[in-house]
């Protein structure tokens, strides 16, 4: 009786439960390396290294502001597109492991008689 | 309702199998098992031996198989409550671990051998503290009984909008389900009520639990990639969201008090064009957990502005910015230095903790109205600051161009309920820092006592200090209970509020022989303060009110200040527990102000000297000089206990016992006496014309608990004062070790010399001073009385002293 309830619920919601898994686990790494924060904050000044130019300076000093911060930007933007290349490559990994779980959890119980099988056959 | 237990349901063997699987060494066992199997297999079949290698190869899949379903379904295995009218089957209804632990449901002995032991049944042994024998030998026995035991558990679980009939709800049931429980329960001081909210706090415990098991990403780590540094901020201030991220979340639950306070917050920080939020409220009230409600808020909840979500909130004091400089110039500096940081920064909320310090000069604080006014005007940085209600006021006057530009929101106090939530959610704190564990009856117990005796705060704060402080008076297996709450507030407070016992309570009930040591007669007069004071210790007086309210009536040196001295003498500890306070001085009605000037304004008045030491006798001497004004501030005293300062602060007297004394009326009672008629019998017409005469208002008089007519002091019970007096000289004469003692004609002597019927007895202490007190002086600069000798004194020796003058 024990058993036909395990079988029962790995073939129904235990393979349901694995597909949720994926968007979860997907979703925990792309929270881990921030990556809705990164996508919306691609291009503002790495850590607001900024500089002020005011009305009265002068143009040295407007051009110089401007090359500054641009220049913040643009490490900001390098350092963020690392991040967002890191967490692509995590993601990957992540939906590549939660795919393998999918494909492999119905085989999984099938395991114990498959390899038993093998083991007395001298299979493969 | 039908009860249903169906054992082959699968749910049933599922709950019990996940049991097995989860009991601890069971879990880890399967763990390693696998683990290990699996790579023996991987050698084996590296190794060539192909049979023993996929063999193993099937068994560590069977272990894999059980690790992923006890971590998937077993795990949690849903439960579903019947709907109203519906039958009750056990297997669906229950639990996954009440379902795993009870084997039998036969009777409620049965299912009570089948939670014994576990975590949640535990909890209420050791919480409240009860016995786990009074269970095991009252629960019944029998079948029938079983579908009322479910039928509560069901009830109750539906109560506490529980999804399960979980073993928390099994328990209270079956201990309700005992004939005299609820005796039991009183015996432990608690009401089936408080079991019930066990139900919930011990759901909250489990939560906290879950919670921890699960990690955050709190933004994740490019969070604060756009936000600018804060070195200065990072040095000074306390970064409450960090704080938070690095104990995982808050451990305190919701009220909807904060949660209606932070709200607000929210919405002002998202939309307000100025950016800036006061909490005010008393000390007490949770303003500073309030903010970190929010900081949390910030950190987790989804969909908020982009302008505040993941914004950080540092706290700043005024002390710690007076710390790094010193003079006004240089804390103007630094404080802008600090504030263009945080505008730069722009993901800092500044959080002024006790603003009054930034807006007033003073011992660590500093007038910043200049930096901070613009900062608000141009809505340039987010800030929170809290005050008090006093110092909203006082800044709202002093500072109407800054509160003008703040929002406020108005913190409230928390009721009882939320209160005790707030102590239930506290101390697993308190628990995990200090190593104690406190039980139920603490917790009531520092909610009763605080209301009475902290009255500078409010709830939660003054009943969380509370237990915080009675950790130091934790029983020795580090649990505090109720006793270590009230050993610590008749510590701080100086009140008796833990059940006499012992010496006290052997004294409690000899009290009249105990005050008749220093007093004479006046028995009605004493009985009654002594059956007051016995009321007071043993719990049966009205809490809100004075311990006793007397009024003493009866002509000077009758005895009237005595017994009051006598009372603080034996019950209070000294007759330093003496508040006297002359009514003399307060003839004209501005006096009023001088009665009631607060601690600080009149630090030796009635309010300062109360305040110190509550549980005192106070005595106002003479009240009929009283201006009828200061006579009025009696009658909320009397009534309820307590008085209002001059700064509007409550001050309690429901510890003190209040003695009036008055000589009104001492002529007639003189007469009365002198015509052979007793106390007794003249006493209530002598009220009577008291009030008729309006000396004192009605609604005064009518307020004592009694009033007592003193009668003068016949000759025998002279000598006795006597006695009473000579006993002082010789504790004084101890010192010397010589004493002294008088013939019967010298006692008679004294009695004659030193009576005078207008001022009763007290002439005589003054007899016995320039009388005896001088010739035993004079004998001891000559050394005519040595150590260890007696002087024995006659009627002549006193009359040669020419004490009579």
């Amino acid at each position: 009786m024990l058993i036909v309830s395990f079988f029962t619920w790995w073939y129904s919601r235990g393979w349901l439960n694995e597909l949720h898994g994926l968007s979860a686990r997907l979703t925990k790494v792309a929270n881990i390396f921030s990556v809705p924060i990164l996508l919306r904050t691609m291009f503002n000044p790495w850590k607001q290294i900024t500089t002020t130019s005011f009305k009265d300076s002068s143009l040295d000093e407007k051009i110089k502001a401007l090359v500054d911060n641009i220049f913040s930007r643009i490490v900001g933007f390098f350092v963020r597109l690392i991040a967002l290349f890191l967490a692509f490559i995590s993601i990957l990994i992540t939906g590549v492991y939660s795919i393998l779980r999918i494909i492999l959890w119905p085989a999984i119980p099938l395991l114990p008689f498959i390899f038993t099988f093998i083991g007395l056959t001298g299979g493969l | 309702m039908r009860v249903i237990v169906d054992k082959s349901h699968s749910r049933r063997k599922k709950a019990r199998f996940s049991r097995l699987l989860r009991k601890p060494y069971n879990k880890i066992a399967l763990n390693v098992l696998t683990v290990v199997i699996a790579t023996l297999s991987a050698v084996f079949i590296w190794d060539g031996q192909d049979l023993l290698g996929y063999l193993l190869a099937a068994l560590a899949s069977v272990g894999l198989s059980l690790l992923l379903w006890r971590e998937g379904e077993l795990k949690s295995l849903p439960a579903k409550l019947p709907a109203q009218g519906q039958d009750l089957i056990l297997s669906k209804a229950l639990d996954r671990r009440a379902l795993g632990r009870i084997k039998s449901y036969e009777t409620p002995y049965d299912v009570w051998k089948g939670i014994e032991g576990s975590w949640r049944e535990k909890f209420f042994t050791f919480r409240y503290g009860i016995d786990r024998k009074f269970i095991e030998d009252n629960v019944s026995k029998n079948s029938a009984d079983s579908v009322s035991l479910w039928s509560k558990a069901l009830e109750l679980a539906r109560l506490e909008n529980q999804e399960s009939i979980t073993i928390a709800a099994i328990y209270v049931s079956l201990l309700a389900s005992i004939d005299g429980y609820e005796q039991y329960l009183a015996r432990l001081h608690l009401e089936p009520n408080d079991l019930i909210v066990g139900i919930d706090w011990q759901r909250h415990v489990e939560l906290v639990g879950e919670k921890f098991e699960k990690t955050h990403s709190f933004g994740g780590m490019a969070r604060d990639w756009s936000a600018g540094y804060t070195p200065l901020l990072n040095r000074l201030g306390q970064n409450i969201s960090d704080q938070i991220e690095f104990q995982g979340g808050l451990l305190f639950r919701d009220n909807d008090a904060h949660q209606s306070a932070v709200n607000q917050m929210i919405k002002i920080f998202s939309q307000a064009p100025r950016p800036n939020v006061v909490l005010v409220g008393p000390q007490g009230v949770g303003k500073d957990t309030t903010v970190r409600s929010f900081a949390y808020k910030l950190l987790v909840d989804e969909g908020l502005s982009h302008s505040i979500e993941y914004n950080q909130v540092i706290s700043i004091s005024a002390p710690a910015i007076l710390s790094q400089v010193s003079d006004k110039q240089s804390v103007e500096t630094f404080m802008q230095q600090l504030l263009n940081e945080i505008s730069q920064s722009k993901n800092t909320i500044l959080y002024f903790e006790n603003a009054h310090q930034f807006f007033e000069e003073g011992t660590g604080t500093v007038n910043l109205t200049s930096v901070l006014y613009p900062v608000l005007q141009s809505s340039n940085i987010k800030t929170i600051f809290t005050m008090t209600n006093d110092n909203w006021e006082k800044m709202s006057v002093e500072h109407q161009d800054v509160t003008n530009l703040l929002n406020k929101i108005v913190v409230q106090p928390a009721d009882k309920a939320t209160t005790f939530r707030i102590m239930e959610d506290q101390i697993l704190l308190i628990e995990n820092q200090q190593k104690v564990l406190f039980k139920y009856q603490a917790l009531q117990e520092a909610y009763r006592l605080s209301s009475r005796y902290m009255h500078g705060e409010e709830f939660p704060g003054k009943a969380i200090s509370l237990l915080e402080a009675a950790v130091n008076h934790a029983e020795g297996n580090k649990v505090v209970t109720a006793q270590s709450v009230q050993a610590t507030v008749e510590q701080t407070q100086g009140v008796k509020v833990s059940t006499a016992g012992g010496k006290e309570r052997s004294k409690l009930l000899n009290l009249e022989e105990e005050i008749h040591k220093h007093m004479i007669n006046q028995d009605r007069a004493v009985n009654v303060v002594s059956d007051a004071l016995r009321r007071a210790r043993s719990g049966v007086n009205n809490p809100n009110k004075p311990i006793g309210t007397f009024m003493f009536l009866g002509p000077t040196g009758v005895g009237k200040t005595e017994l009051a001295k006598a009372i603080g003498r034996v019950f209070f500890g000294g007759e330093d527990r003496l508040v006297r306070v002359d009514m003399n001085n307060f003839v004209q009605a501005s006096d009023v102000t001088r009665l009631l000037a607060s601690t600080v304004e009149n630090s030796s008045g009635l309010i300062a000297q109360i305040t110190k030491q509550p549980y005192s006798v106070v005595l106002f001497d003479e009240i009929e000089k009283a201006h009828p004004d200061v006579v009025n501030v009696f009658l909320q005293l009397l009534d309820e206990g307590v008085l209002r300062d001059s700064k509007n602060n409550t001050v309690s007297f429901r510890d003190a016992i209040i003695i009036t004394t008055s000589n009104a009326g001492a002529h007639i009672i003189r007469e009365k006496i002198e015509a052979g008629v007793a106390v007794e019998e003249f006493e209530k017409d002598f009220l009577d014309q008291l009030i008729e005469s309006n000396q004192f208002r009605p609604e005064f008089l009518n307020r004592f608990d009694e009033m007592v007519v003193f009668r003068p002091l016949t000759k025998p019970e002279l000598l006795q004062v006597v006695d009473l007096l000579m006993a002082s000289v010789n504790r004084n004469l101890a010192r010397q070790k010589v004493q002294v003692a008088l013939s019967e004609d010298a006692r008679h002597w004294l009695v004659e010399n030193g009576y005078d019927a207008r001022l009763g007895a007290r002439p005589l202490r003054r007899m016995i001073q320039r009388s005896v007190e001088n010739i035993v002086a004079k004998k001891l600069l000559e050394d005519s009385f040595m150590p260890g000798s007696t002087l024995q004194l006659t009627a002549a020796e006193l009359e040669a002293s020419g004490a009579k003058g």
